[in-house]
């Protein structure tokens, strides 16, 4: 009985340590919508109020004055643009890593971890004289461009672990009954891959959403995307804290949503495929 | 066989020839930039002069870059290993409370999966020296920080690397976690039986087992801290003076507000070989090794 007391104390300390844990890691998102949702005068009282009635304003002003939903547009068409570049040049890229030993797919495996690391700043420079050049910059072609380093590096990367664990067996039944290579690979392996796609394209655009360095350099008024609008609410004549706290929950809020619908592909993602969540 | 090969070289070309073009032929494009004199405002790209290493000896005399190497250092070593340290504490924690991920798990990743530029603007916010809560409560404990925490040249640098710490724990955690889930039970059991008590079964299997998960974690995170922009920008602009500049945020400053695109190639492409021989060294120390 003594024991099993114990044993109900210890898992009760245990539950309450991670409540605690997770109430921390939550505690400055949790912060910043209950910032975005009080009006200009309880946002500054200090000590914090707690109680106070929640004003939508923030998020008003932040699409009326400030035109946000121009930055989501960009932000989206940008994610789009990408993610489509890396998906029909990544796959079949991906699939080839998979089913073949030749002899520089290592190398090209490096180079293409290599793409993945790379600093923004490395890949900035050369696009920027590149694309003043042409008179490339400020438009969307230059950020889907740069975005699509990463975001193709990260779909070979991911899509090579999920073609590997579909059996070669499969494709070997559809050509014995006469499917070519082709046909085997868009109507068999791709199928059976389709939720190893769905969570590729998925971290693919929050890869592009979230960029803030490629989009600070290479965008411009027109396109300007939702991570360089949000930095700037930080004007050297004063801060729009408020609205600031209401445009990063409008940031954040997909992404939450993406991370709880893709719970199981979660660590698979943010390692590119490196950790089997 | 033949048909096949003919087969993968035919799908795989546009990728292999795209990934190239985007991204090798610029890397060299900026390494070539780094031995020229180069201002992107005054000089027009045939004008460029050749000056050899002239932009590195540059680099190395410059106060700014050992500074900002020293940053990037300390940014490094502190970041990595308190996230390690806490983030296996959490693993540990969660493996056995819950055995396997849940919405616990989804729930504590959200800051790694936010966008650093909110991030770095909602610490801010919070640091605030007259309405942030972080302020706040480090007063009530007593400790008056002066010109606030990202104000003052001895605490920026830690102001940041909080966040990031904060941003990244979680994720730490989550992969030590998945790494804990796919151990096998064997070892474990022996050593019970065997009589070990849980400290010497954590640094005699556990961290063992783990190594191979451990030094993905290490080396995503080497790779993003050095490359962390976002946070500095928006945080502290790299100030007080040069405080809480590292490396990645001195080459910005050189070549997009000054645009003297020759030294910054050549600040770049230290950047890019920091990354790479830290990468090595940690993959050739930790993975390579036996059990």
């Amino acid at each position: 009985m003594d024991h099993r007391r114990r044993k109900a104390i210890q898992k009760c300390l245990q539950v309450s340590v991670i409540a605690i844990v997770l109430l921390l890691f939550l505690f400055p998102i949790i912060w910043t919508f209950i910032t975005s949702i009080k009006d200009n005068v309880t946002a500054w009282s200090m000590p914090p109020r707690i109680f106070f009635s929640p004003s939508a304003s923030n998020y008003v002003e932040i699409f009326k004055e400030r035109g946000l939903h121009h930055n989501i547009k960009n932000s989206i068409i940008v994610a789009l643009g990408a993610t489509a570049i890396s998906l029909v040049l990544g796959t079949p890229l991906a699939y080839m890593f998979a089913r073949t030993r030749y002899r520089f797919n290592n190398f090209l495996f490096i180079f293409v971890f290599a793409s993945y690391i790379l600093p923004p700043i490395v890949l900035s420079i050369p696009l920027y004289v590149a694309a003043a050049r042409v008179g490339l910059l400020n438009t969307y072609l230059v950020v889907i461009l740069a975005h699509s380093s990463f975001c193709m590096a990260f779909t070979v990367w991911m899509l090579r672990g999920f073609f590997e664990e579909i059996p070669v067996e499969i494709e070997e039944c559809a050509k014995v009954d006469g499917c070519s290579n082709l046909m085997t690979l868009f109507k068999v392996t791709l199928p059976i891959a389709r939720p190893g796609l769905v969570a590729t394209v998925i971290f693919c655009i929050i890869l592009s959403w979230n960029d803030f360095m490629y989009a600070l350099v290479l965008t411009g008024m027109d396109t300007r995307t939702l991570p360089v609008a949000v930095g700037q609410f930080l004007t050297p004549h004063g801060m729009f804290w408020g609205q600031m706290c209401a445009a990063g929950i409008v940031a954040t809020a997909p992404v939450l949503v993406f991370s709880l619908f893709f719970q199981r592909y979660l660590i698979r993602g943010m390692t590119a495929g490196a950790v089997k969540g | 066989m033949k048909q096949n090969n003919k087969f993968f070289a035919l799908i795989s070309l546009p990728g292999i020839i795209y990934l190239l073009s985007i991204v090798l032929f610029p890397i060299i494009f900026t390494v070539y930039l780094s031995f020229h004199k180069y201002n992107f405002i005054e000089t027009p790209l045939s004008n460029i002069r050749w000056i050899g290493l002239g932009n590195y000896i540059t680099i190395f005399k410059d106060s700014t870059f050992w500074n900002s190497t020293l940053n990037t250092g300390i940014y490094l070593v502190v970041g990595v290993v308190v996230e390690l340290v806490i983030g296996l504490g959490i693993a540990l924690l969660i493996f056995r409370l819950f055995k396997n991920q849940n919405i616990v798990t989804s729930l504590i990743l959200l800051p790694s999966m936010m966008a650093p530029i909110v991030i770095g603007l909602v610490f801010r916010f919070m640091f605030n020296p007259q309405f942030g809560v972080f302020d706040f409560i480090l007063s009530k404990m007593g400790l008056v920080v002066a010109n606030s925490v990202l104000g003052n040249r001895s605490t920026a640098l830690l102001g940041i690397i909080f966040a990031d710490i904060w941003q990244w724990t979680p994720f730490i955690a989550i992969i030590i976690l998945s790494g804990l889930i796919a151990l096998p039970h064997e070892p474990f059991e022996a050593a019970r039986i065997d009589g070990a008590n849980g400290l010497e079964i954590l640094t005699n299997i556990t961290l063992p087992l783990l190594r191979p998960v451990l030094t993905v974690a290490i080396l995503i995170r080497i790779a993003d801290i050095v490359r962390e922009f976002d946070k500095i920008f928006v945080m502290t602009y790299g100030g007080p003076g040069a405080a809480s500049e590292v490396l990645n945020f001195t080459a910005y400053r050189i070549n997009y507000i000054n645009f003297d695109m020759g030294v910054g190639s050549a600040y770049v492409v230290v950047i890019f070989a920091i990354v790479i021989l830290l990468s090595v060294a940690v993959f050739k120390t930790f993975y390579v090794n036996e059990f």
